[in-house]
């Protein structure tokens, strides 16, 4: 499939045509994408990738891969063996250039009872396995790696895919849940040893779901540190927020817009944990006091009234 | 009201008498283009008559955005096709990319109204006359085709013997060149017909300072002093630019003469405009030969003209057309051109891999642009000069 006329992903936010003749990945993305109902390939689709042998006599001695879209090679060529890590990064990287309509947020994204929660962060903080931990537990994903951000309307739309867990976080990911479905492990990456955890089916059936975030939660990976929630500002939430963006520059005025909406109406707090499971709970707890309505947005950003 | 937007303005307002020549003209819709390049020939009719997109299918479209990007033209295609006010007819998911091409656009304007603003005062001290060529010049013009079209630099032009004073306030203003290296710097200063690019820490556009259009020594040598002479200010700014027949001129010598033409179907869209903007008026045509003739410059516009005509469908005067043929190439020279032309202007094909011949194609070009720019004892200093620094380079270091 992947070889002839391609794959078509229908990921929520974006459509995503997958080729590759590298017959390995092929079974990998197979394994991960399994739960995904295929899309007409000929259809119209937003990003078009492609992974495939590189040519010429080094093949002979030891097989490359590269990763191109619509005639564009944006990294030095790969070890064959890296083939489902290699097509997630271009992934990543073709999404955040053609999508530029909108508002694209470094953040996990998920959502249970109508509660949205933003999760944005730097690498190293955990976000992605508090992410994974989340939907383990019956939360909604909607995207491990970006936020799609409406830039006319207060709301974020799922961009399913697969949650790249690396290196201690597979097995801690493995050990929390015996739902948690991973493909295989890629030892060696750039990033370490890199799994891909699959989205559970309900987070692909409503793909096609928004939400408005109402909670915006900065996760802290702290060693041996006790679970715990503190508040942030919504100065500190709006700008570490805009800093955590592919494209907030380039939108000009409205991306600003974008994010003071969503911390105007957002609960800011910043979580720091250990273990997984006291983590789970409080963000449980947060959820539950959202719909009760004891905790509020935060007040509107005091920039936004000048 | 809708109009059609590929002819821009000048289509309704030229005189249906005038003919369009079409000197590539054989039994296909677009000449030289196979129907192996379905996106190229989608492309090219999307681009001469931007009302055909109301008849794409998702298929189609899917194509359209994918090849158009690929020639920096998607930008340019999303404002045609809001001028004409089709906007509303194209389904969401096609014009979520022509808003996202847009919103790139206003951005690249931004970076480079900020640069032009840096320079400006940079170079206020400064007596002498600066140009704004190109796409800097086309925005301050406020030329309807520079809507959606993007920039990758700044370039301006000022008289030779001024350089060094400005180079001097450039650098007191922090543009910093790139290639300290005193080979290049030398090279640059004999031989090309611009400085070595400059950088600024605060600004995101490179700036290419041009003290003429083509290098000085190449087989063709416009003269610098008429296009400083004939230059038009841009009222209530320091800048000026190029006279419309000039103008034309310079794109069509730096895509025919200082280029490759490798993926630079863009190029060949400016040429169309600028001379869509003028067509309508009688003199500029006279003009136009005129000047080439005096810039040397006719054979640039002999191929400009043919194959804006052959792919764009650029309504040029038989009169002009006809004035022109005194600079045609050899039959033989025509042959090469257009077969290599046709195959490297445009991108490759979305899901394609380059192929081998277009490979030796765009390299005979670039020869060919180089060739035609450097007399053959520069091209050989040069060549060993490079050669001998290479393997100097190469040596581990310390020995």
């Amino acid at each position: 499939m992947l070889a002839g006329q391609g794959v078509g992903l229908d990921l929520g936010a974006a459509r995503v045509r997958v080729f590759s003749d590298v017959s390995p990945l092929a079974r990998a993305f197979g394994q991960v994408y399994s739960d995904y109902e295929s899309v007409d390939a000929a259809s119209f689709h937003d990003v078009t990738v492609a992974v495939r042998r590189v040519r010429g006599p080094r093949r002979w001695l030891r097989q490359q891969i590269e990763f191109v879209s619509d005639g564009e090679l944006p990294f030095e060529p790969f070890p064959a063996v890296t083939h489902l890590p290699l097509l997630e990064w271009g992934m990543n990287y073709a999404l955040t250039d053609r999508m530029v309509h909108r508002l694209l947020l470094h953040a996990g994204v998920v959502e249970k009872d109508g509660i949205g929660i933003l999760l944005p962060a730097i690498p190293g903080s955990g976000k992605s396995t508090l992410t994974a931990a989340l939907m383990c537990r019956g939360y909604r994903l909607l995207s491990d790696e970006f936020a799609v951000v409406s830039l006319d309307r207060d709301c974020v739309s799922p961009m399913v895919r697969p949650i790249a867990l690396k290196n201690e976080s597979i097995s801690v990911i493995r050990s929390f849940s015996d739902l948690a479905r991973l493909g295989p492990e890629f030892p060696k990456t750039r990033k370490g040893t890199v799994a891909h955890l699959k989205p559970t089916p309900e987070s692909i059936d409503r793909r096609h779901d928004v939400v408005s975030p109402s909670i915006v939660l900065f996760p802290k990976y702290q060693k041996g540190a006790a679970a715990s929630v503190s508040e942030v500002s919504s100065e500190t939430a709006f700008s570490k927020l805009s800093v955590n963006s592919f494209n907030y520059e380039f939108l000009g005025s409205s991306s600003f817009d974008a994010v003071a909406r969503i911390v105007g109406n957002a609960t800011c707090r910043r979580i720091e944990f250990d273990d997984l499971g006291a983590a789970v709970s409080l963000v449980d707890e947060l959820v539950r006091s959202r719909i009760s309505g004891s905790e509020r947005g935060g007040r509107p950003v005091a920039v936004l009234t000048g | 009201m809708t109009r059609a937007c590929g002819n821009g303005d000048v289509q309704g307002e030229a005189s249906p008498s005038r003919p369009v020549h079409r000197p590539l003209a054989e039994s296909s819709e677009f000449a030289g283009i196979s129907d192996d390049r379905p996106d190229v020939l989608l492309l090219l009719r999307v681009l001469s008559d931007c009302s055909h997109v109301r008849r794409l299918d998702g298929t189609q479209w899917d194509l359209l955005i994918r090849i158009a990007r690929a020639a920096k033209l998607l930008g340019i295609l999303a404002h045609r096709i809001d001028r004409a006010g089709l906007t509303g007819d194209i389904p969401e998911y096609a014009r979520n990319h022509l808003t996202g091409a847009l919103l790139s656009y206003q951005h690249n304007r931004r970076m480079l109204l900020h640069a032009v603003d840096g320079v400006e005062r940079a170079l206020r001290p400064a007596r002498f006359p600066v140009l704004l060529l190109k796409g800097a010049a086309y925005v301050l013009q406020e030329l309807d085709f520079a809507v959606g079209r993007t920039c990758n630099d700044l370039d301006i032009l000022i008289p030779h013997a001024d350089l060094a004073e400005a180079e001097g306030l450039l650098a007191d203003a922090g543009w910093i060149t790139e290639k300290p290296d005193a080979y290049d710097q030398h090279y640059y200063r004999r031989w090309a017909h611009e400085l070595p690019p400059m950088q600024h820490a605060a600004l995101a556009m490179e700036l290419d300072v041009h003290h003429t259009i083509l290098p000085p020594l190449g087989s063709a040598r416009p003269v610098t002093s008429l296009l400083l002479r004939d230059a038009v200010p841009i009222s209530g700014t320091r800048w000026s630019v190029l006279g419309s027949c000039d103008q034309v001129l310079h794109a069509s010598a730096h895509l025919f003469q200082d280029s490759d033409c490798v993926g630079k179907l863009r190029d060949l869209v400016d040429i169309d405009q600028l001379l869509r903007t003028h067509a309508s008026d009688r003199q500029f045509w006279v003009e136009l030969l005129e000047r080439a003739r005096i810039h040397g410059l006719g054979r640039c516009l002999w191929y400009a003209i043919r194959f804006t005509t052959s792919w764009l469908g650029t309504p040029v005067p038989q009169g002009t057309l006809d004035a022109l043929a005194q600079h045609r190439p050899t039959a033989i020279a025509r042959a090469v051109m257009d077969a290599s032309i046709s195959r490297v202007m445009f991108p490759v094909h979305p899901d394609g891999r380059p192929g081998f011949a277009d490979d030796l194609w765009g390299k005979a070009l670039l020869a060919r642009s180089v060739w035609l720019r450097f007399p053959v004892s520069v091209l050989l200093y040069h060549a060993s000069s490079k050669m001998i620094r290479g393997m100097r380079r190469s040596r581990p270091a310390g020995s």
